[in-house]
């Protein structure tokens, strides 16, 4: 019986009742038994009143549904009339009371009993018995009084776009005097050009989001002529690397990602390509309006190409569950991410909010919504990658009518092969071939649709009838190149308008209207609408030139403004709202860490593609329900590429990027929220990237000249960070921190520190995919490391066998047998840690005597690994305060451990089956660093520091080896490079 | 440094603590003028931390909450939903909804534990949680909830953030967001992950979404470095460490002398003063080793693992029940520790076998959660830490496998809490006679989410963050409210 309900769709439903609605006007006196008034008064009227009427009176009528008449209940609510007189199994009363449509259960917070539902029936079968029926006056709630007024018309932002006055004499631009004209009103006065050395550092980082060499500086600065800025924008403009700064600003509109989210968060195979078109589009200068139309219509374009098409993966970007609780409502939850998405993103308008009642702040109605809908109602959901002309989400790179004409070819021999044979795929929209009509869903609930509704644009902003031309294929309605032309129309009140205002934020930190994205009366208000205006305008005329925007503002005096805080200025507008100043910005999150590989001089400037993976630190890839899955492994100098080719998955975000306020990927991102907090403070000071760039900018200031003084080494690393000269303190502070620390890092040279860097479970494919150095960190290139011996496989996740995981062994000494000294700490959290003798590597795993250190159990034993791992013996941990003090001797198969000052012997063993062979010093942690000091090796006639041992042929060091600088300068100016890496002059834009 | 604070320091003061603590570098003759800031009002003026204390919107016990989260699903008909009709009807076939308006015919699996009342509440509780089920007067148990999926990756989003689309703040971000956090040194939303791998959809559940970053969740290891990049990778020593931060902060202050007024600049110094903190903040607050043995006694951390391969030593969740405590004692506001991790059987998934999945995972909670209850009893913490315990759902009433598995239910399953304002004793909520759909006092989690933020002292209708268009709520725009019975 259950499963019977379950199969009437909903939309039969509805047609069914709708035949049913009784001519209200018309109702008949209808008179009842005395017995079933009676069974009316003893049974039905306490159920409704204790039930329903809390929630469907006069007053509330949820849904619009009023129970306390029979004719309102014979009328309905929302859904349709209530009840079929005489049939209880038809009526839409007792479906809802029986919780047989999951979209409609009543009364919601408990289910009747099943005698109530019973006698309900029973009510229905006998044809509602009610006294007095006629008494009861209809009374409904018009739901949809929704009315756009003059009033709502007239809303700023819905207004044509007017041209402002302007003193056309004057040589002053138009921007200047549309701000000057309120800096007037206000009596504020501007503030001055900022220098030229400011300048360029601000276009830089507006234009390409890179710092410019000190070099590029010095020459701009030299550069006397009357067009050195204009030829300075041109060259940026020029730049390939432009697109990838513009290009990363749109990818935040269009919430782009490339993976679904959910549980799997699968790869969106050649989603890439619609970030290299976008990047394509900036650098080739797009016109604006094409850019638009291809997004939304590329596919429907009469000229479509492999950029229009590639374009409309703008409708793929979108979160998508591959297992949704409710496909019905995924369905609709994906066309209301496109209705969001397009409404936002080229019109500043939130009609997503409209989903459910009508907007809340704006002209928008329910209706509004789905009309808008339907525009999109025929793309067909996402679905998994498919490469074939069927396919739900991608296709051929080949106009759609050669697809048409290739089904509609008689006579098709053999040899013919279907036009999408070989061509190149990407991720795009597709539509149903069969139409789908959009209706109105109830409370936005796609369990309860309402009336049919058409195509049509926002009311508010056009009441004209869309004319959709037949489409001259079947793969398309057509509609949304209707739309899309709409939007792009020149008169269209909010397209360029919102446009020019996301170019402008980008310009000064803030956008004229302060919600980029929210361009209605809950967003914030225009700060100068004439301003506005004129770029909009100024946008069209010129072609909807995304650069002329660039050269317009940037060539105004507002934009070259400083951007001091002038106190007077600053009491009577704090928020710069009257732009007197220029804003200074914190670089976003790809700009800092760009200009950080661009500064230490590893930057790869390679362009396009899947992109490449960052490294993770162990304890990001454990937050994962599987550990690494999906997740890939770059060589160092493809992580080394620019940010915006960082692959991006929405479950796992790239720490760095995240933690400096990376863009959302959920949903479209007008302007990112700027933070200050603790965490961005420790990934400068700590992160491995820091560390690894610091060091490879050390080496450069080294390489660059190897016997520099001091004072040149200051300046050359000021010249590298800031491009600019060092100031006299700043030399003095430079040399007296590398002095001071030089002194430091010397007393503890000998130390080496060793860690491990994986969680303990990693996903199968993820674990063979990474090189064993990633496992454990080691001090340096003498130190091999490896990953250790690993078991498992529940669910393809490996586990690190306890006590065999990550280890380094010195590569440089191969020995029998082993005096070794030295000291040893150890982490807080560490699990346990141990010293490998005679070790050699088999695979991933050790063969070794290990001399193992457990402190959660307190205890020190020796132990031989082999295959299996035999423990030969042990004693307690003695009390380590700060370092333990060791020595240990391997002598065949006799193991001696003396600890502490006086050498005590603590452990002696003698394995009766040893290793035998020779093997290398190696060291294990687990949960935390270890860090040895003074660890020497006792031979025959000397003592050897391990430390001291030359780091072999590597080329890697080679700068450093050739200079004559010591380990403990090296180090000091390393962290003094990393320093520069945190100062604010770094990570700001003046 | 309290950025509150900075206003009031003078150049003497300022270089106290940013110059001429870095002995020997010459910083000092960098700073000219009576003040480091000369309009320190109004650079202060468009600065707020993000994660400064606030008031609650009205007077309430709680200061922090510790959320025991069962990732997986755990089985209300073997924990503390008794249902003597399932026992009796066990084998036979009925018709039900096993995935959204996917009706089956499926054999009914009885509970695989036997139940007794406890204590003086005589509140249920089966034979799986021996230590736990004597804390039941402590609790209020609520049997009749609901949510909106079927499937772990939005049902994990839903729980923690309201809505089963991604992108929506966790309800840790909310709290932060209403009530910043009481200890400036340390983080406000905690998270500990449970050592076999994360939840699905890994980091979504614990998102800031829309909201600033500060406000996402911080992960905690118990061990390793507690925090990311919380120690440094290259050989340093503390004070050596110290300085590089004066350094830095006499650099960003020489530059904010040039930039007065921007107190996002004031803010940054104020950063690098709290990561210098954090770096032992964080490990304090982590390490165990000064509590005593009876303490850890308590918490299961001498405890044996379980029998099986899969489960893990009760010793894990103990220390983060541990951990959990000392954090709340340093103002930490809201912390949740996640029970299972990764895929099936690891996690409270119980799929292939729900006697196997209990006997995993049950042993390794038990007694850590007991301890935590106890423990903060004893301290007179617990009438100030609210402890939320279940899941993402609940599971069904048939057999799902050869191995006696269970699947997926949202229709009805069951929470505790305890501690802060909770109506202890309470028995509330009823699902069907066989376990399966919330049927008497039902409620959609968006009633539990006002609860738990009512408990926190925040109105969820008041608790709002304009995005979209929308004054957004963690409950979303479906009314909802407290569940008063569970408050005391």
């Amino acid at each position: 019986m259950l499963g019977k309900w379950l199969h009437i769709t909903a939309y039969a439903l509805i047609s069914s009742l709708t035949a049913l609605n009784l001519p209200l006007g018309q109702a008949e006196p209808i008179t009842f038994s005395p017995e079933s008034i009676h069974f009316f008064e003893n049974k039905i009227r306490p159920l409704f009143s204790n039930n329903c009427l809390e929630c469907h009176n006069e007053k509330k009528h949820k849904g619009n549904l009023l129970l306390s008449s029979r004719e309102t209940i014979l009328k309905g609510g929302d859904s349709g009339a209530s009840i079929k007189l005489g049939n209880p199994n038809e009526s839409l009363l007792i479906q809802a009371v029986k919780y047989t449509n999951a979209d409609l259960q009543m009364p919601p917070k408990k289910k009747l009993g099943k005698q109530a539902i019973a006698d309900l029936e029973q009510w229905i079968q006998l044809g509602a018995p009610w006294p007095n029926s006629s008494k009861f006056a209809v009374k409904t709630k018009l739901e949809h009084n929704f009315s756009i007024t003059e009033e709502d018309r007239k809303y700023w932002a819905f207004q044509p776009i007017q041209q402002p006055k302007l003193d056309r004499k004057s040589n002053r631009s138009p921007i200047d005097q549309l701000i000057e004209i309120l800096l007037e009103e206000n009596h504020v006065k501007a503030n001055p050009i900022a220098k030229k050395a400011t300048l360029i550092r601000r276009a830089y980082f507006d234009l390409i989001g890179l710092p410019p060499s000190f070099n590029e500086v010095e020459k701009f600065i030299n550069d006397d002529s009357p067009d050195a800025w204009s030829k300075l924008i041109e060259h940026l403009l020029g730049s390939p690397q432009y697109g990838e700064r513009w290009g990363r600003h749109w990818l935040d509109v269009v919430r782009f990602a490339q993976t679904n989210g959910y549980e799997r968060d699968d790869e969106k195979p050649l989603v890439w390509k619609y970030r290299d078109y976008v990047i394509r589009a900036f650098n080739q200068d797009k016109p604006y309006n094409r850019f638009v139309l291809e997004q939304i219509a590329g596919d429907e374009l009469p000229d479509v190409d492999n950029d229009s098409l590639i374009a409309t993966g703008f409708y793929r970007l979108g979160v998508w569950d591959d297992e949704p609780d409710d496909k019905r409502l995924a369905e609709f939850d994906g066309l209301d991410d496109i209705v969001k998405t397009t409404t936002e993103t080229f019109m500043g308008l939130t009609v997503g909010c409209a989903r459910c009642h009508d907007h809340m702040f704006d002209p928008i109605s329910q209706q509004d919504y789905y009309e808008m809908l339907s525009f999109f109602r025929n793309v067909r959901h996402y679905d998994k990658p498919k490469y074939e002309w069927e396919s739900a989400t991608y296709s051929p790179l080949i106009p759609p009518r050669d697809v048409f004409k290739w089904q509609n070819k008689k006579n098709k021999t053999k040899n013919d092969k279907p036009p999408w044979d070989g061509q190149e795929f990407a991720m795009t929209v597709r539509e149903h071939i069969t139409r789908k009509d959009t209706h109105l869903l109830i409370r936005g609930n796609a369990g309860r649709p309402s009336k049919k509704v058409e195509p049509q644009f926002l009311k508010v902003l056009d009441t004209s009838k869309p004319k959709i031309p037949k489409s001259p294929n079947p793969f398309t309605t057509g509609r949304r190149l209707v739309l899309a032309n709409w939007i792009t129309n020149s008169k269209h009140p909010l397209t360029s308008r919102v446009m020019v205002n996301r170019i402008w934020q980008f310009h000064f930190g803030r956008g004229l209207v302060a919600t980029p994205n929210d361009f209605g009366k809950a967003g914030m208000p225009c700060s100068n609408k004439g301003l506005l205006d004129w770029l909009a305008s100024e946008f069209i005329n010129n072609n909807w030139s995304v650069k002329h925007m660039h050269r317009v503002i940037m060539n105004s005096d507002a934009y070259r403004r400083t951007s001091w805080q002038n106190p007077t200025n600053q009491n009577i507008d704090p928020g710069n709202n009257l732009i007197w100043r220029q804003n200074l910005r914190r670089l976003e999150a790809e700009a800092i860490r760009d200009s950080i590989l661009k500064t230490s001089g590893s930057l790869n400037t390679a362009m396009g593609g899947r992109g490449f993976f960052p490294e993770f630190s162990g304890e990001v890839i454990a937050g994962a329900s599987k550990p690494g899955r999906g997740w890939g492994y770059s060589k160092s100098v493809e992580q080394s590429r620019r940010s915006i080719y960082s692959f991006v998955k929405r479950t796992m975000m790239v720490p760095f990027l995240e933690v400096f306020d990376y863009s959302g990927t959920e949903g479209s991102i007008g302007a990112r929220t700027v933070t200050t907090v603790a965490p961005q403070a420790l990934t400068l000071l700590n992160s491995k990237f820091i560390s690894k760039q610091s060091d490879e900018l050390a080496k450069k200031l080294l390489n660059n000249d190897l016997n520099s003084k001091e004072e040149k080494l200051i300046n050359d690393l000021f010249q590298q960070t800031l491009s600019r000269n060092a100031r006299p303190e700043e030399i003095n502070f430079g040399i007296d921190y590398l002095e001071q620390q030089t002194t430091q890092h010397e007393a503890i040279k000998h130390q080496l520190v060793f860690f491990p860097d994986a969680p303990g479970s990693i996903e199968k494919g993820f674990l063979n995919l990474l090189p064993q150095e990633k496992f454990f960190i080691s001090p340096d290139i003498n130190w091999q490391p490896y990953a250790g011996k690993w078991g498992g496989g529940y669910e393809g996740i490996m586990n690190v066998v306890h006590g065999r995981g990550p280890f380094a062994l010195m590569k440089a000494t191969q020995q029998a047998d082993f005096k070794l000294s030295g000291k040893i700490q150890f982490d807080r959290n560490i699990k346990h840690a141990g010293i490998l003798l005679r070790a050699s590597a088999i695979g991933t795993e050790d063969r070794s005597y290990e001399i193992h250190f457990d402190t959660i159990k307190n205890e020190i034993k020796f132990l031989r690994h082999d295959e299996d791992t035999k423990v030969l013996a042990k004693c307690e941990l003695p009390n380590i305060v700060d370092w333990l003090k060791f020595r240990v001797e391997l002598t065949h198969g006799e193991l001696i451990l003396r600890t502490g000052d006086n050498k005590q012997i603590i452990l002696r063993v003698k394995d009766e089956t040893p290793i035998e062979g020779k093997g290398h010093i190696g060291i294990r942690a687990w949960g935390g660093a270890v860090r040895t000091d003074m660890l020497s090796l006792h031979l025959e006639n000397y003592n050897l520091l391990l430390s001291e041992i030359s780091s072999g042929n590597s080329t890697q060091n080679k700068p450093y080896s050739q200079s004559k600088i010591s380990l403990a300068k090296r180090r000091a100016l390393k962290d003094l490079c990393s320093i520069m890496f945190n100062v604010s002059e770094f990570l700001y834009v003046d | 440094m309290d950025p509150n604070l900075i206003q009031q320091f003078s150049r003497r003061e300022f270089l106290q603590r940013f110059g001429t603590t870095m002995a020997g570098v010459s910083l000092s003759g960098m700073f000219s003028g009576d003040k480091v800031f000369a309009s320190p009002a109004s650079a202060l003026a468009n600065y707020t931390n993000p994660l400064k204390s606030r008031e609650s919107h009205f007077p309430t016990k709680a200061k922090a909450c510790i959320y025991l989260y069962m990732y997986g699903g755990p089985s209300q008909m073997d924990l503390f939903d008794y249902k003597p009709e399932l026992a009796k009807n066990h084998g036979k076939t009925i018709d039900i909804e096993m995935r959204r308006r996917s009706i089956r015919k499926e054999k009914i699996l009885g509970p695989v534990r036997k139940f007794k009342r406890r204590g003086q509440s005589g509140l249920w509780c089966s034979d799986a949680f021996p230590y736990l089920s004597q804390h039941m007067d402590k609790m209020a148990v609520i049997k009749s909830l609901y949510m909106d999926s079927f499937a772990h990756g939005s049902a994990n989003i839903q729980m923690n953030s309201g809505r089963v689309l991604q992108g929506h703040p966790a309800i840790g971000a909310w709290i932060a967001h209403g009530l910043g956090s009481a200890n400036k040194n340390l983080p406000s939303f905690v998270v500990m992950l449970d050592p076999r791998g994360g939840p699905i959809p890994g980091a979504a559940n614990w998102t800031s979404g829309y909201m600033p970053a500060a406000y996402q969740g911080t992960v905690l290891r118990s061990s390793g470095s507690p925090i990311l990049d919380l120690a440094s990778r290259t050989s340093r020593t503390h004070k050596m460490q110290g300085e590089r931060i004066n350094a830095i902060n006499a650099l960003n202050g020489m530059h904010l002398r040039n930039h007065k007024g921007y107190s996002e600049l004031v803010a940054r110094i104020a950063s690098y003063d709290l990561a210098y903190q954090l770096q032992s903040t964080a490990p304090e607050a982590l390490d165990i080793s000064n509590e005593s043995e009876k303490t850890k006694e308590m918490y299961g951390l001498f405890d044996k693992t379980p029998n099986h391969s899969i489960a893990i030593s009760p010793s894990h969740f103990g220390r983060q029940c541990l951990v959990a405590r000392r954090l709340v004692e340093r103002g930490v506001r809201f912390v949740q520790l996640y029970s299972g991790g990764g895929h099936q059987q690891q996690n409270w998934d119980a799929h292939n076998g729900v006697d196997e999945n209990l006997k995993i995972h049950c042993p390794e909670i038990d007694r850590p959660i007991a301890g935590l209850l106890a423990d903060l009893e004893q301290r007179g913490l617990l009438e100030e830490t609210l402890i939320i315990w279940g899941g993402e759902f609940g599971r069904q009433p048939v057999f799902q496998g050869s191995n006696g598995g269970r699947d997926h239910n949202p229709k009805g399953f069951t929470y505790w809490m305890a501690g802060a304002g909770v109506n202890a004793g309470t028995d509330y909520g009823e699902t069907d006679e066989l376990g399966h759909e919330a049927v008497v006092n039902r409620h959609h989690i968006r009633d539990l989410h006002a609860t738990i933020l009512h408990l926190m002292g925040l109105n969820h209708e008041k608790l709002t963050y304009h995005y979209g268009g929308l004054d957004q709520r963690l409950t979303g725009v479906v009314p909802a409210s407290p569940i008063l019975p569970l408050i005391s």
